[in-house]
């Protein structure tokens, strides 16, 4: 598509440029032949108008022949050419107009000087338009790659953000099962309820993946659905308090945040201790700021260090989704370890 | 078959252990003679009872599977019971007998429990669970008869070869390990200990400096005071380090 043509707006501008400059074409005829002022406008007007369009041509031309790809001398004695060839046909085109307008007593002299003035003018509208779409072109091309650029930065982040979005622990689904075919001998009962447990959470987390955000109290169910299980697993050794603010339930947030919270929690906190202990978590709302938090027993032997390839990732996601508004910070104390997650409210306005 | 043997059930779960007490019910020549919930537990069971099998968990509170046989010192009769597949190679590199991946059929239980009574009795290679990867190990092992220390690799200042043992010097407090110093540097970080002489080994983090003590002869002075000799090759050594 024509950059000027395909846009009402430039050729508009483009066009009242011209009429400037066809005011300015018909001055110099109208003091190169001394002939009256309507006779000059009549002549040049029109004929520099129809070389506005004729211009409009050396965007294919730029087009054809790319800067670059010819050596740059051949490119000038073509371009110069091409501008001459233009310039000559438009003479002879002014010539037959006088020879119009003659009936009608609005012809001009059209003298040396006259075709002269013509010559250059031709050639040096001809040669700036050439200049202008190639100014214009190389413009587009730079646009074009770094909106390329920004459509695949943004890919790339979507993509990492997919990559990122917490996968459940397949250990956990294999213990799970582990538990469940230990309870079908002595409890069927407590099998069927594991199962159904089990099947629940995974089909609300492969629903939840697919958001980009949902309220916190989805997110506190999947949680507490996931504890239930654990609860079966891991018996006596696991105790839990949580308290969720009212306010903070109708918070958005991004699914699967808080429960890879708790499953660290279960593995290197209950998991890790003989006698287990209490899972503390919290949701908290101070103003415009959503705060969650998990708290766990730590054991007293020195736990082998985990890469903590799971919170890596919160913090990934919170900085992806929210850049410097989220915070992530872990600390001992005194045997407990307290993970917390700070985030901007965001809220359902439906 | 009228010989009888004993298992060890060592899983922190305790429906785990119960599914396998059940598979074993139809062998009456098995008996269960204990169950452990946790890695200490496991090490005191096995040093007490000597079972002859060992269904073993790996990741556990305390202690984990691998860390209980290194202390326990026991290699033989071990079947690995656990979710994780990405533990069995190292299983097998210290011959293990089986490795069951949860959850488990009764007829793959009882394929490897066959497998493991035919094989009870052979004889297996001598020695000590060797670094088999890159991985360096985060912390060190101690048993005391029944007590077990866990000393993490950080706490160290220094490490002493006495005869048949090491001494290992870590937070004020030492502590004797049947190793020999050259095995346990190749288990430590490469980069935070270094042999600077035949039978020292310190953390250079806690080198306060480095003295001139004769002619031709240093020492290294600890952080704490303590001063450690640097043999002529390990002062090239640290001198590369530091």
């Amino acid at each position: 598509m024509h950059p000027i043509l395909s846009d009402k707006k430039r050729l508009l501008l483009y066009l009242l440029v011209w009429i400037g400059l066809s005011l300015l074409v018909t001055m110099l005829i109208r003091f190169a032949e001394d002939s009256p002022w309507i006779n000059a406008a009549a002549f040049a007007m029109p004929l520099t108008m129809m070389f506005a369009f004729v211009n409009l041509s050396a965007y294919y031309i730029c087009r054809a022949f790319p800067l670059g790809k010819l050596k740059l001398i051949y490119l000038i004695i073509l371009l110069a050419g091409v501008a001459k060839l233009t310039t000559i046909i438009w003479i002879v085109i002014a010539q037959g107009w006088n020879a119009v307008l003659q009936p009608f007593d609005w012809s001009i002299p059209l003298h040396t000087a006259a075709l002269m003035i013509l010559y250059a003018v031709g050639m040096t509208f001809y040669l700036l338009s050439l200049a202008g779409h190639y100014l214009i072109i190389t413009f587009e091309q730079a646009q074009k790659a770094e909106r390329r650029e920004f459509e695949s930065q943004i890919l790339a982040r979507e993509a990492e953000l997919r990559m990122l979005r917490a996968q459940i622990d397949p250990h956990f689904i294999f213990n799970s099962l582990n538990s469940i075919s230990a309870l079908t001998t002595n409890d069927p009962a407590g099998a069927r309820k594991m199962t159904l447990l089990l099947a629940d959470f995974l089909r609300q987390s492969l629903k939840l993946a697919h958001e980009r955000a949902i309220p916190l109290e989805e997110e506190w169910r999947l949680c507490f659905n996931f504890l239930e299980i654990e609860k079966i697993r891991f018996g006596n050794r696991l105790n839990i308090e949580s308290r969720l603010d009212e306010k903070a339930e109708r918070c958005l947030v991004p699914p699967m945040l808080l429960q890879p919270l708790v499953e660290n929690a279960l593995k290197h906190g209950i998991g890790q201790s003989v006698d287990g202990g209490t899972i503390v978590i919290e949701a908290k709302r101070h103003d415009l700021q959503l705060h969650l938090s998990v708290e766990n027993p730590v054991d007293d032997v020195p736990v082998i260090k985990k890469t903590g390839i799971g919170l890596t990732n919160i913090q990934s996601r919170l900085s992806a989704m929210y850049g410097s508004d989220a915070h992530f910070r872990s600390q001992i104390n005194d045997h407990r370890y307290r993970a917390e997650i700070i985030l901007p409210v965001e809220e359902n306005h439906e | 078959m009228n010989k009888h043997f004993s298992a060890l059930i060592v899983d922190d779960e305790k429906l785990a252990r119960q599914m396998i007490r059940e598979y074993l019910q139809k062998y009456p020549h098995v008996e269960t003679v204990a169950e452990a919930a946790n890695g200490f537990e496991a090490v005191k069971a096995i040093t007490e009872l000597h079972p002859d099998l060992i269904f073993l968990d790996i990741q556990m509170p305390k202690l984990n599977g691998f860390e209980v046989l290194e202390l326990s010192e026991r290699r033989s009769g071990v079947i690995f019971v656990t979710a994780y597949d990405q533990f069995a190679l190292k299983a097998f590199e210290i011959h293990a007998l089986d490795y069951l991946l949860k959850p488990f059929s009764e007829e793959r239980f009882d394929a490897a429990l066959k497998h493991a009574l035919e094989h009870l009795s052979d004889e297996l290679p001598a020695g000590i669970v060797k670094k088999t990867d890159n991985e360096s190990i985060e912390r060190v092992l101690i048993r005391e008869g029944s007590k077990v220390h866990v000393i993490p690799v950080d706490k160290i200042d220094y490490i002493e070869a006495q005869d048949d043992y090491v001494q290992i010097v870590a937070d004020g407090k030492s502590y004797l390990k049947q190793q020999a110093l050259s095995e346990l540097e190749s288990q430590l970080p490469e980069k935070q200990f270094v042999r600077i002489h035949r039978s020292y080994m310190v953390n250079i983090e806690r080198i306060g400096g480095i003295e001139l003590y004769a002619k031709d002869s240093r020492v290294a002075v600890l952080k704490n005071g303590k001063q450690i000799p640097i043999s002529r090759g390990g002062y090239q050594k640290i001198k590369k380090i530091m």
